[in-house]
């Protein structure tokens, strides 16, 4: 249980302003390092493309918009129906 | 005559005969998290499994019978190891990072900085809450409720304040919860109706090398400059790495499925079962979720401000609402930054936009927990 000792002297004791500011300054510079990683990203990977280029730019699948067998699966059968449909 | 006392005896072992006020306060609580779990849908992946564990945990256990989360031996004690192990949360880590798209984030990187600024809440409440006598190990586990990450906050006060998991896990689920109630007038009031009716420009396609490399270089750089962080991080960006590679897709179907879903019902179940009142209803809990709210609305506060002060030096103005989102609580308070847009233009979208703040701060929130470690740990 704890005592509720209202004082500025705590916060003294414990380096509470000192961690503060390290750990906001660690966080800042941590994510601005992926930042500016993520801007130069592009133009390495035109360096990389140049080099390695992808010969067949569909053999690196998008994981975003791969369609699954399910999906194919269900617009085949579809077809098929609206087919014998007609 | 001795069937009568045999009766009278096991009457006596009733959770009626031994319940008390503390416990009925409880097991009313957790039919009120259940309650909104299914009537509201406030956040009910998480709130209905807290909320059966606080009533199951708050059934009064027959002295000698191992039963409670507390007891050694208790089959509940086996599944709340792996809450005060901190195994689960790296594990739900995993899963997001399955199920995360950092796309948005990819094609607008200046827009993470608003997930550092968000993590100003954690550090101002750590303060705060040294003020008001906690000890520093103590302070830090409630000050990161205010990175609105669940996971993140059970990890690392079940490293640095185990007494406190309990409280801290409520208060940082139910503030996640409350995503839409505490947001929105902090949103409006450090905003002006201009500022909220600020359209951004559509995010560039990103490419698949570019996902694929991101979640290797982004660990790298994190792990190295806060290493405490390296399993919250580390999980998250290898669920991430699963998804993207395309090459792992099973392994990304059931990070993202299957298994957070385990986790989740453990974990909030167990949590839950941990709230007994003996233990919970403390005046020091009381605080916990005072500073709690407080660290998550500087937090929110922190992101908005932000946002406007990068406003002041960027040609193409970003929509300061979306500062908000820099709490994580993902995707909650991304949809609530779409929904306060809207209300002032239905037209404007900045759903995709919250979301590079949004899973930025899921980083940040993380690096806190690994600074406060490595800096508190004895």
């Amino acid at each position: 249980m704890i005592e509720i000792n209202l004082s500025v002297q705590n916060i003294l004791d414990g380096h509470g302003i000192e961690i503060a500011i390290i750990g906001m300054m660690v966080v800042f510079t941590a994510l601005t390092l992926i930042s500016a990683f993520i801007s130069l990203l592009p133009s390495v990977l035109r360096i990389v493309n140049f080099i390695y280029p992808i010969k067949d730019p569909l053999s690196l699948p998008d994981s975003s918009d791969t369609p699954k067998d399910e999906i194919l699966a269900a617009i085949g059968s579809a077809l098929h129906a609206a087919e014998i449909g007609k | 005559m001795i069937s009568v006392k045999i009766l009278f005896e096991f009457l006596d072992t009733t959770g009626f005969a031994m319940m008390t006020w503390g416990n009925a306060i409880m097991i009313v609580v957790g039919i009120i998290f259940v309650s909104l779990a299914i009537i509201k849908d406030y956040e009910p992946l998480l709130l209905l499994p807290i909320g059966f564990g606080v009533i199951v945990g708050n059934i009064p256990s027959i002295q000698g019978m191992a039963l409670s989360v507390y007891e050694e031996g208790s089959v509940l004690s086996y599944i709340y190891f792996g809450v005060s192990k901190g195994i689960f949360p790296p594990l739900i880590f995993l899963g997001i990072g399955a199920m995360t798209d950092f796309s948005t984030m990819l094609s607008n990187p200046k827009l993470i900085l608003l997930g550092a600024a968000a993590q100003v809440g954690i550090f101002i409440t750590f303060i705060g809450a040294l003020y008001l006598g906690f000890n520093p190990s103590d302070a830090a586990s409630i000050g990161i409720i205010g990175g609105a990450d669940g996971p993140t906050a059970i990890f690392l006060s079940s490293k640095l304040a185990p007494h406190l998991l309990g409280a801290i896990a409520i208060a940082a689920y139910s503030y996640m919860a409350l995503v839409p109630v505490i947001q929105p007038p902090i949103m409006k009031l450090l905003t002006s109706k201009k500022e909220r009716l600020i359209r951004m420009k559509e995010p560039r396609h990103v490419t698949q090398r570019e996902k694929i490399i991101f979640p290797v270089v982004a660990f790298l750089v994190a792990a190295l400059i806060a290493p405490g962080a390296i399993v919250l991080i580390g999980m998250l960006f290898l669920g991430n790495l699963l998804k993207e590679s395309c090459v792992t897709e099973r392994l990304a179907n059931t990070a993202r499925n299957a298994m957070i879903d385990i986790v989740t019902i453990l974990l909030g179940f167990s949590v839950g079962a941990s709230t007994q009142a003996q233990a919970f209803l403390t005046n020091q809990s009381l605080l916990i979720f005072g500073l709690g709210a407080l660290s998550f609305c500087i937090a929110t506060a922190g992101g908005v401000l932000f946002a406007k002060f990068m406003n002041l030096f960027l040609k193409e103005k970003i929509n300061p609402l979306i500062g908000a989102a820099g709490v994580s609580a993902v995707p909650d308070s991304a949809r609530v930054v779409q929904m306060v847009g809207q209300k002032e233009d239905p037209h404007n979208f900045l759903l995709m936009h919250a979301m590079a703040p949004n899973v930025a701060g899921v980083i940040g929130s993380a690096i806190c927990a690994g600074i406060l470690w490595s800096v508190l740990v004895k």
